[in-house]
């Protein structure tokens, strides 16, 4: 390679031995426009693909990472402050998920049972009331029996944490209230939506062990005193019932 | 003075024309792919015809195969038009470089069959180069050189495309090219001078 070859002038370009070969290659290859609609078909296609390709290249990688670093977390490979922070994330990302999907269940078995429709209004009031007696949901909703305010809750006991207490419930109120659910079908929805809400939130009152015993102890002090001289006592369980709000109406009825 | 810039403002230079049409061809505009397609496939078509010119090898398959390559892949071209013109006759030497792997794999027929079956081994070119025994003389001859030469030549002259353009597609830088096309250019002169003082 030297500069003579280097610097050499394109003198092809104007070269007579090459001027047919010029001529042949600025000669135009009639243009085929069957070949041309067959390219913009493709070229048209080629943008679906593109979308795709972005979709694949962002969504499934963004799924994969959603799920692999919480199954890290609770798996104990990572970190523990880290997993600590996924977990505390995951749980209140979590609450407002799980408490859409009780409404969405509640609704939906409001919907699908019977009792919402008005010619099988007796019949499945029964049933309605035995299914809310196994439903927490629709329990704390009810107006407390006269049981349950006969229970003698002890300051000591209430402060124990309790399973669910809505799960004793006395079929009596909830039967009045299928009873009421019978004659107003068209407002169980929005209600028991309500229902469930309240009994979410009871459930995570009693659950708390520190509000109980003074709430237990502030407002069933009269009912504490008469209780005590009941012969038998009811568990505590069936005895938080009597902290919902109004149950003192029946004690003194009673 | 003034004359010349309005003029020059109204009417877009072909760079101009080609710089819009690749841009608005990558954002997935038909037309600005159309204006490209009719700029380069006469030369592009050409320089196929060129390469191919003692082959079986379709060059229209070729060129088609182009294309459809550039079709599927100009959204993510990056570059100007030279860009664009290096990008297409590279696509087009890799496909031409596979047709003849393809075709020296598969099992050549006999003398015999050729007769009997009447294949052509370079039926395109027969077409392509029917009424012009000058031109198919000088592209066998250019044919004869050594492929790196050949090839540089044949980009430089059929394809008109410059150094650089040239030296991207081959894979070599600008001197290389020189270098390459210089000596093709003595050897053709060559054989083509001696050929012509033959006759």
């Amino acid at each position: 390679m030297n500069n003579n070859e280097i610097n050499s002038p394109d003198d092809f370009a104007n070269d007579p031995l090459f001027e047919s070969l010029r001529a042949f290659a600025a000669e135009p290859v009639p243009a085929r426009e069957s070949d041309l609609s067959e390219l913009l078909v493709a070229f048209r296609s080629a943008k679906p693909k593109a979308a795709r390709k972005i979709t694949k290249g962002i969504a499934f990688p963004a799924i994969f990472i959603a799920l692999a670093i919480p199954s890290l977390a609770y798996a104990g490979v990572l970190p523990d402050h880290v997993s600590h922070q996924i977990e505390g994330f995951i749980h209140t990302v979590s609450k407002p998920v799980v408490s859409v999907a009780h409404k969405i269940a509640s609704l939906t078995t409001d919907t699908t049972s019977p009792s919402s429709t008005p010619t099988a209004a007796p019949a499945p009031s029964a049933s309605a009331g035995n299914s809310s007696s196994s439903s927490p949901s629709q329990a704390p909703s009810a107006p407390p029996s006269s049981e349950s305010s006969q229970s003698t809750p002890t300051p000591t006991k209430s402060s124990e944490p309790t399973p669910v207490p809505v799960a004793k419930p006395d079929p009596k109120p909830t039967h009045s209230e299928s009873d009421e659910h019978a004659k107003s079908p068209t407002a169980s929805p929005s209600r028991s939506a309500e229902e469930s809400h309240k009994a979410e939130e009871s459930h995570k009152a009693e659950n708390s062990p520190k509000p109980l015993p003074s709430i237990s102890a502030t407002k069933r002090g009269e009912s504490d005193s008469e209780h005590s001289k009941s012969p038998t006592p009811r568990p505590s369980s069936t005895s938080q019932l009597g902290s919902v709000p109004g149950s003192g109406e029946h004690e003194s009825d009673d | 003075m003034s004359d010349q810039s309005t003029f020059g403002s109204d009417k877009p230079s072909p760079e101009e024309v080609l710089s819009d049409a690749l841009a608005s061809a990558r954002r997935g505009d038909e037309a600005g792919f159309t204006i490209l397609w009719r700029h380069h496939n006469s030369k592009l078509t050409r320089f196929t015809q060129s390469r191919l010119v003692n082959s079986s090898i379709d060059a229209d398959e070729i060129v088609s195969e182009t294309w459809l390559n550039v079709a599927r892949d100009l959204r993510k071209f990056e570059g100007g038009p030279s860009e664009f013109a290096a990008w297409l006759y590279t696509i087009a030497r890799h496909r031409i470089i596979d047709a003849v792997r393809i075709r020296d794999r598969q099992v050549r027929p006999t003398e015999e069959l050729e007769e009997a079956f009447w294949i052509p081994s370079a039926l395109n070119v027969e077409r392509e180069f029917a009424g012009s025994e000058e031109v198919r003389r000088i592209v066998s001859e250019i044919q004869k050189l050594p492929p790196a030469q050949s090839e540089v030549l044949l980009l430089r002259i059929v394809s008109d495309l410059s150094v650089e353009e040239t030296a991207k597609i081959v894979r070599k830088n600008a001197n290389s090219v020189r270098v390459l096309a210089h000596r093709g250019l003595a050897t053709l002169r060559e054989s083509l001078g001696g050929a012509s003082a033959h006759e």
